[in-house]
């Protein structure tokens, strides 16, 4: 018993071994892209077109997805970095590497998810020539022609962008400041009164009067044994970095339907099919380090309802129906097994 | 892109060229189906009697709204989509049977001209022969589906049992069979799939918007309904709980008979006696509602004692202020620092309330807990040597707790057997008892045995539970010897279990002392890695 006290670590926040989910993201994040998925793949909107603006077609063509992409990619790096700052264990090297290497992985996971697997299943046409305004100037140079004349479903840039999304408001949650998701409000509050305070007491040319921290925040701060300034600030930039990335993930959604690149559909499949293997990985994840094994049901459901779909909206039944097997039966195993699993290990 | 197709087909003919492999497949395909989604399937539709969690604040209620409605929604959309799927199905195999045409006549759907090609070369015109029957009926099957969990939904929460859910949950799983056979007869899913396209690409929509009506509306039913017509306890969104409710709390706690710390200094005890280093008793926490009702009835106390208000109540509102701050708790997990909020708990609230507290000894856990289990599942939900617990068991007085609380570690262990057991005992109540609080905790424990496959003697608890009608003398003698019995079996099992609060009224004082030295005693001999958790 003892010797399991001294390996325990000192806090809560670093005996925390793994990420954990909170369940307003997982269950507001299926339900939002169920329905979007299911209201933009109706045929009723399949030709609706954007009417175009001259500063519109100039700002989607200058702000390119990709230069999104990558902008989105750092940002993702710099939560991983401040994820893994309060992790006494983890050398600085290695927090560098996991920041470079996290991003990669979910890059490439999603560009092989959405461009190499799933375009092939779902072979849906591109939007006619006439409505497309061409490639920005970033992709035209980088994407080879015939990568372009792929099939358009589901739309690569939104798929991986909401992945990225995705991942960044996970790991968002693990920061110690944002223990609690509904504390992030409050330290938002806080820092906004702080700041306002100083504003005004600088043009007022008075010395800065003690802003009172917000209660909650503070219960928090002091509980945790944590710098009450050092964590709102983490909690301010956290809540900076998820506006960001929400903004890049609605002007990509926007830029891709806006240039004729996709249609609405193409977009409804990305968001459902990249939210529902986005949970598949992390559910995935969590079971294997036999942290939160609370997802497995819920996938299962979860899976019931997205692949009939999946299978609907494709051409390619055998593909789906394959998957469809694998991903029950694995995450049956892995509801049903869960303790053997436990006890071997 | 690598294609399974070949390999399928490949797969496919060879089970063909063995019959009797080929026969008994889709057999073993639905044996294995079933295995695999029983217990997803229950889980499913235990939603359906309680969904929403009351005890909690605002903001942990709207977490668990945003479960529950994600759940029954789930279930009203995944219900039509498989009800209208498998309808489809068999509509199309009838229409052309109808027309005499076999399935394996037809070679291919072509989507472009819409028509059946046919193996002999015919073509057909596919809108005569299915699109119409199809177009007709597909939304008719999902709003069957919909009426059919809404049915379901209403019926259970008036009636507050699950084996109206359980009769949904068999209808379901056998269309999902059905499904299933299909799915491996790929031809004729291909066939399925371009005709439905055909004849109704905008099904999911259309699906999705009928199961939205619907679920609004059954909800809308539930809440209307007069009171008296729900056996299950129904509470509309986002409201909390009602202030007359928080006053009979606060009764409550003025009449708690105070015990806890017998309990504790007996623990205590025992584990100096064998041995044991450490033990860190950890207070649990309370609802928001509940902690206003400490905060009046210290109050009230303190001013009946002493005639003045002290400063108990600004005290006790810092010490509620840090324990129920959830990071307080978890991060008190882990560090056992100064802040002690056990000693300024047991301080502050032994004198005058039952307080729950639970204590972890090298690995092995005992838990006592308070009455607000919804909270107290939130909490252990949170609690990572619950996860790494590989004994965990439940134990309720009322049968549908124990499936509502099983459904939320559900992924602990199977909850089937328990819920069955609890239910199959359920008829007993009317029958035998009088004694209705002595004959749930004898339920519980049966539950927690069959729950663990322990076997026991189910004609011998009958007739003993029989006995008991009417000779109340006698009942309490019985049922000594039966819980006796029966945590003897538990603690030879690893499990070990207390009794919480109201277990006066349960057992009467003098039974309860003996037994849950007993249980203590055993669970320590016996050095179980287990983890018993009473409630109510």
């Amino acid at each position: 018993m003892k010797s399991a006290r001294k390996e325990a670590p000192s806090t809560f926040i670093e005996q925390r071994r793994f990420i954990r989910v909170g369940d307003g993201l997982f269950y507001i994040s299926i339900l939002a892209s169920l329905t979007l998925m299911i209201t933009l793949t109706r045929p009723a909107l399949q030709n609706y077109r954007c009417p175009h603006f001259y500063l519109l077609d100039t700002l989607t063509y200058l702000i390119d997805p990709l230069l999104l992409n990558a902008i989105s990619l750092l940002l993702l790096a710099y939560s991983v970095y401040m994820c893994f700052a309060h992790k006494k264990d983890l050398k600085q090297f290695q927090r560098y590497i996991w920041s470079i290497a996290i991003p990669g992985i979910v890059v490439l996971l999603a560009y092989f998810l959405g461009d190499e697997l799933l375009k092939h299943v779902f072979v849906h046409e591109r939007p006619p020539v006439e409505h497309q305004l061409g490639e920005p100037w970033l992709t035209r140079l980088v994407v080879p022609h015939e990568r372009v004349g792929l099939t358009s479903c589901p739309s690569g840039f939104v798929f991986r962008q909401l992945f990225i999304l995705l991942t960044c408001l996970l790991l968002c949650n693990q920061n110690p400041s944002t223990l609690v998701r509904s504390r992030r409000m409050d330290s938002f509050i806080t820092i906004l009164n702080q700041s306002y305070a100083r504003i005004k007491s600088r043009l007022q040319g008075k010395e800065p009067t003690h802003i009172r921290p917000h209660q909650r925040f503070d219960t928090i701060c002091t509980t945790l044994k944590l710098d009450y300034e050092h964590t709102a600030k983490i909690a301010f930039v956290n809540w900076c970095i998820i506006l960001s990335q929400i903004f890049i993930f609605l002007f990509i959604l926007f830029s891709r339907f806006y240039r004729g690149a996709h249609s609405l559909s193409d977009i409804g499949i990305s968001l459902g099919s990249a939210t529902y293997l986005f949970w598949i990985f992390v559910s995935i994840l969590l079971w294997k380090k036999q942290v939160d094994r609370r997802f497995v049901p819920d996938m299962e459901y979860v899976s019931l309802v997205y692949l009939p779909l999946f299978y609907f909206y494709s051409m390619s039944a055998v593909v789906w129906i394959c998957t469809a097997f694998v991903i029950i039966s694995g995450l049956s195993l892995m509801y049903i097994y869960p303790s053997q699993f436990e006890d071997a290990k | 892109m690598i294609t399974i197709e070949p390999y399928l087909i490949a797969a496919l003919k060879f089970i063909q060229s063995y019959p009797l492999l080929s026969t008994a497949l889709p057999v073993w395909l639905i044996f294995a189906f079933l295995f695999f989604l029983r217990p997803i399937f229950s889980s499913l539709y235990g939603p359906l009697v309680r969904t929403y969690n009351y005890n909690t604040t605002q903001q942990q209620g709207f977490r668990e709204i945003t479960k529950g409605v994600f759940r029954l929604f789930t279930t009203f959309f995944l219900t039509s989509f498989m009800f209208a799927f498998t309808g489809s199905l068999g509509l199309l195999l009838s229409n052309l049977q109808h027309h005499n045409i076999s399935i394996s006549d037809v070679k291919e759907v072509i989507v472009s001209t819409g028509h059946l090609l046919l193996s002999d070369g015919r073509q057909l015109d596919i809108n005569q022969y299915i699109v119409k029957p199809i177009q007709n009926y597909f939304t008719l099957f999902g709003m069957a589906g919909i009426i059919s969990v809404a049915a379901a939904r209403i019926l259970a929460v008036m009636y507050n049992t699950y084996s109206i859910a359980n009769i949904l949950n068999i209808a379901v799983t056998t269309s999902a069979c059905l499904s299933v056979v299909a799915v491996f007869q790929v031809h004729l899913l291909t066939i399925l799939t371009d005709t439905v396209k055909l004849a109704f690409y905008d099904g999911p929509f259309t699906l999705f918007k009928l199961s939205l009506y619907g679920f609004l509306a059954c909800e809308s039913i539930l809440h209307i309904m007069p009171r008296k017509f729900r056996k299950a306890r129904l509470t509309p969104f986002f409201l909390q709980r009602q202030r007359h409710e928080i006053f009979e709390l606060q009764e409550q706690f003025f009449s708690r008979p105070f015990l806890l710390e017998k309990w504790v200094e007996t623990a205590r005890s025992e584990i100096s006696k064998h041995g044991l280093e450490e033990i860190n008793w950890i207070s649990f926490s309370f609802t928001r509602e509940q902690v206003e009702c400490i905060i009046e009835a210290t109050k009230a106390y303190e001013l009946k004692k002493n005639g003045t208000d002290t400063n108990t109540s600004r005290i006790m509102k810092r010490a509620v202020r840090l324990i129920t701050s959830e990071d307080y708790y978890n991060s008190y997990m882990q560090t056992n620092g100064d802040r002690d909020p056990n000693k300024l708990f047991t301080t502050l609230f032994s004198k005058h309330i039952d307080q729950s507290t639970f204590t972890t000894i090298n690995g092995r856990f005992v838990f006592v807990t308070l009455p607000c289990p919804h909270e107290r599942i939130r909490y252990l939900n949170q609690l990572e040597f619950i996860h790494q617990s590989s004994n965990v068991a439940f134990l309720s007085l009322e049968p549908e707790r124990v499936y509502y609380y099983s459904n939320r570690f559900s992924y602990q262990w199977n909850n089937e057997t328990r819920f069955h057991c609890c239910e199959n005992f359920n008829g007993l109540f009317d029958k035998y008892i009088t004694d209705k609080s002595q004959a749930r905790l004898l339920i519980s424990l049966l539950g927690i045995l069959a729950s663990i496959r322990v076997p026991f003697d189910r004609n011998t608890i009958v007739s003993t539970l029989a006995s008991i009608d009417g000779n109340k003398g006698q009942a309490q003698g019985t049922a000594q010897s039966i819980l006796e019995e029966l945590i003897d079996t538990l603690a030879q099992n690893g499990i070990c279990w207390f009794t919480s609060d109201n277990r006066d009224q349960i057992m009467g004082t003098h039974l309860i002392g003996p037994v849950t030295d007993l249980c203590l005693q055993k669970m320590l001999l016996n050095g179980s890695d287990s983890c018993m958790i009473t409630t109510q």
